[in-house]
C-alpha cells in the first residue's frame, strides 16, 4: 500500500528552471524526510505531486495520479500552506467543508481535532490562531480522511518544543502503521530524529535519496579521530590505503576516507603509538551542508579569516576544507599542496 | 461533481460574507420598494400601471431613472466565489479535497446562478408585496408587461452574478475583481457610452454604443416613460430578447476564458 512514485518531475518559471527530471520514491511504513536549501523547489515540487501545478512528470499514488483519485483526502493527506484557510470561517466548519466533498462523516472532524489538540478551539475563528494552532488545523486537515499517505510541507513551523515532540511522534506512530510520510523541513536536527529515509534536493535537482543512516555515514565529514604522537609515520601509511589526515585544533587528526578498525590495523602494523582512536559521525546538518553547498540557490558569503579552521597553520597535513559531498564511496586522498581552495580559505 | 457541488455549498454557507449580502440585498430590496411605493400616487401619474409597479418592483431601475442595485450587490457574491480562494490561499486546500478542476468551476457557475436566480425572484415578490399594498388594484401585478420586467431582472442578476464570478477568476484579486464588477457596468461603460454616442452625432459610432453589454442587458428590464434623451443622436437600444443575448454571450466569452485559466494556471 501507499507507494508514492515521481518519475521526471519538471516546473519551469518563465525561463528559469525552479524542479528539473527530479524523479524519487517514497515506500510506506517510513518517514522520507524532504531536504533542500531554500529555493531548491522542494515546495514547487510537492506542488507538481498534487497537481496544483502544471508542469511536467508524473507522481503515483499507489498507481494512480491525484487528480484522479474520487475522494482524494481519504489517500493521500496534504499541508502545503501555514495557514490554509479563511480567516472567518470557524475551525470546525472549514473542516466539515472539507469532509463534506470527500464523503468522510462530520464526526471525524471533531475526532482529528481532538488528534490535533483543538478541540477546545473547534468553534473559534482561525483568523485568531498563531502559526502553530494554524499548523495544527492544516495537520488535522491532512488526517481526515485517515490517509495512507501524508504530504506535509514545513508542519514544525511555527510549532513550539512540545509541538514538535507531539509531531514527531505523531509522524512516527502513523509510519509504523505501515503508511507513507513525505516531509520537508528546513529543521535538520528535527528531520534527522524523525526521518527514516531521505529525498535531497539542490537547484530543483535530486543530490541524493536513501536511508538516512547511509547519507549521513557516507558524509565526507564522518572520520575517525587519531590522537598520536607518530602521525609522521602514520600519515603516508593512512594515506597509501586511501586515507586523509587532517590536523585538529585539540592536536588530534580527523582521519577521513577509511574507517576505524583499519586505522587501528594500519597504526599497528607501521608502529605508531595510538593515544585515543573513536568515529565521530557526522551530524546531518553537517552532511546536509557538504551535500548541497554548491547547488544552494543563494549563497551568502562569508569573509575569509587567517586562523586555519581545519587546523592551526603549518601543521602536518591541515588546511583541507572538506569537498562536496561525494556520492558513497571512499574519498581519495589529496596530497597536501595542491588543495584549490588554499589553507583556511574561503570557497 | 457532487463532491464539487458538496463543498461549494458548505463553503458558501460557512461564511459571514454570504448572510450579510443577502440580508442587505433582501433590506435594501424590501425598504426601498416600500418607500417608492409609498410615494408614489397611482391616480395623479403619466405612468401606465405596469411601468408603475415595475419601477416599484425594480427600485427605479426600469424607468431608467437608477442602476438595479440589488444586482450589484449579488454580484459580491459572485466575485468573492473565488475572491476568497485567492485572498487566504483557500484555493490549495480547495484544489487538494477536489482536484477537479472542471468540476469546482462548474459547481461555482451552479450555485452563483442559482443563488442569484432565487434571490432575484425573492426581490421580485418583495417588490410586488409593497406594490400591492401600497396601489392595490393599480398594482396590476397580473400583466404581462409586468412578468417580462421581472423576468428581464431576474436574467440580468444572474448574468450579473456570473460576470462577477468570472472577473475574479480572471484577475484573481479580490479587490481588484470587486472595483472592476461594480464600476464597469455603472461607470466604466456610462462613460463609453457618452464618448460614443454624444460626439458622433446621428451616424457612424453611436450604432456600437448599443452593444456594450450591460447597457444592451439593462434592456431586459427598462421601459422608460419618455424617450430617452440619447433618442435625438440617433441611439436606438436594442430590443429586450437581443440586449439579453448580448450580455449573455459576454458573460458566456468571459466564463470560457475564466474557466479556461482555471484549469490551465497554477494554482
Amino acid at each position: 500500500m501507499a507507494v508514492i512514485e515521481s518519475v521526471g518531475l519538471s516546473k519551469t518559471y518563465g525561463s528559469k528552471p525552479a524542479v528539473v527530471n527530479l524523479s524519487f520514491r517514497v515506500n510506506p511504513g517510513s518517514v522520507t524526510g524532504f531536504l533542500g536549501p531554500n529555493g531548491a523547489g522542494k515546495s514547487t515540487t510537492m506542488r507538481l505531486m498534487v497537481g496544483l501545478d502544471n508542469g511536467s512528470g508524473t507522481t503515483t499514488f499507489d498507481g494512480m495520479p491525484f487528480r484522479r483519485l474520487t475522494h482524494p483526502m481519504r489517500h493521500v493527506g496534504v499541508q502545503l500552506e501555514a495557514k490554509p484557510f479563511h480567516p472567518t470561517r470557524k475551525a470546525r466548519n472549514h473542516l466539515r467543508m472539507l469532509a463534506g466533498a470527500n464523503g468522510i462523516p462530520d464526526s471525524r472532524v471533531d475526532e482529528v481535532l481532538g488528534l490535533v489538540g483543538l478541540l477546545s478551539e473547534a468553534g473559534h475563528k482561525p483568523g485568531k490562531f498563531s502559526l502553530g494552532m494554524g499548523q495544527r488545523l492544516g495537520i488535522a486537515a491532512a488526517l481526515l480522511g485517515d490517509p495512507h499517505t501524508l504530504i506535509l510541507d514545513e508542519p514544525a513551523n511555527g510549532l513550539d518544543p512540545q509541538g514538535i515532540n507531539w509531531l514527531r511522534n505523531l509522524l512516527k506512530q502513523l509510519a509504523s502503521e505501515g503508511r507513507s510520510i513525505f516531509v520537508s523541513s528546513h529543521l535538520l536536527s528535527e528531520m534527522a530524529l524523525l526521518a527514516d529515509q531521505l529525498v535531497v534536493i539542490g537547484r530543483g535537482q535530486l543530490i541524493t535519496s536513501g536511508p538516512i543512516r547511509d547519507f549521513i555515514t557516507s558524509s565526507a565529514r564522518t572520520s575517525v579521530i587519531v590522537r598520536t604522537p607518530d602521525m609522521s609515520l602514520l600519515g603516508p601509511a593512512l594515506a597509501e590505503r586511501g586515507g586523509h589526515a587532517i590536523g585538529t585544533d585539540d592536536g588530534s587528526f580527523s582521519v577521513t576516507g577509511i574507517g576505524q578498525t583499519e586505522v587501528g590495523d594500519v597504526a599497528h602494523s607501521v608502529g605508531a603509538r595510538i593515544h585515543e582512536l573513536r568515529t565521530r559521525e557526522a551530524t546531518l546538518e553537517e552532511a546536509f551542508l557538504d551535500a548541497t553547498g554548491m547547488a544552494a540557490e543563494f549563497v551568502a558569503h562569508t569573509p575569509p579569516h587567517d586562523a586555519g579552521q581545519f587546523g592551526p597553520p603549518g601543521a602536518g597535513y591541515s588546511g583541507q576544507p572538506p569537498g562536496p559531498w561525494q556520492p558513497p564511496g571512499p574519498a581519495p586522498w589529496q596530497p597536501p599542496g595542491q588543495d584549490p581552495y588554499g589553507p583556511g580559505g574561503a570557497r | 461533481m457532487t463532491a464539487a457541488l458538496r463543498y461549494e455549498w458548505r463553503r458558501l454557507w460557512s461564511i459571514r460574507s454570504t448572510y450579510w449580502l443577502i440580508g442587505s440585498t433582501l433590506a435594501f430590496q424590501f425598504f426601498m420598494s416600500l418607500i417608492i411605493a409609498a410615494s408614489v400616487d397611482a391616480g395623479d401619474s403619466d405612468f401606465s400601471e405596469g411601468q408603475l409597479t415595475s419601477s416599484v418592483v425594480s427600485v427605479g431601475a426600469s424607468i431608467g431613472s437608477l442602476p438595479l442595485f440589488s444586482a450589484y450587490i449579488i454580484a459580491m457574491l459572485g466575485v468573492f466565489s473565488f475572491g476568497h480562494e485567492y485572498r487566504h490561499g483557500m484555493i490549495r486546500a480547495t484544489l487538494t479535497a477536489v482536484p477537479n478542476r472542471g468540476a469546482v468551476f462548474t459547481a461555482k457557475v451552479l450555485t452563483t446562478g442559482i443563488l442569484a436566480a432565487v434571490l432575484g425572484i425573492v426581490c421580485a415578490l418583495l417588490g410586488l408585496l409593497n406594490a400591492t399594498m401600497f396601489l392595490g388594484d393599480d398594482a396590476d401585478t397580473g400583466s404581462s408587461f409586468v412578468w417580462k420586467v421581472i423576468l428581464g431582472l431576474v436574467v440580468y442578476t444572474v448574468l450579473f452574478g456570473l460576470f462577477g464570478l468570472a472577473v475574479s477568476e480572471i484577475l484573481r484579486n479580490q479587490t481588484g475583481a470587486l472595483a472592476l464588477v461594480l464600476l464597469f457596468p455603472s461607470v466604466i461603460e456610462g462613460a463609453l457610452h457618452l464618448l460614443l454616442v454624444i460626439p458622433e452625432g446621428e451616424d457612424g459610432i453611436n450604432k456600437v454604443a448599443k452593444f456594450l453589454p450591460f447597457d444592451a442587458g439593462g434592456q431586459m428590464f427598462a421601459r422608460p416613460l419618455f424617450a430617452d434623451i440619447d433618442d435625438i443622436f440617433g441611439y436606438v437600444p436594442l430590443e429586450p430578447a437581443e440586449g439579453g443575448l448580448v450580455l449573455g454571450i459576454f458573460t458566456l466569452v468571459l466564463l470560457a476564458l475564466a474557466s479556461t485559466l482555471f484549469v490551465k494556471r497554477d494554482a
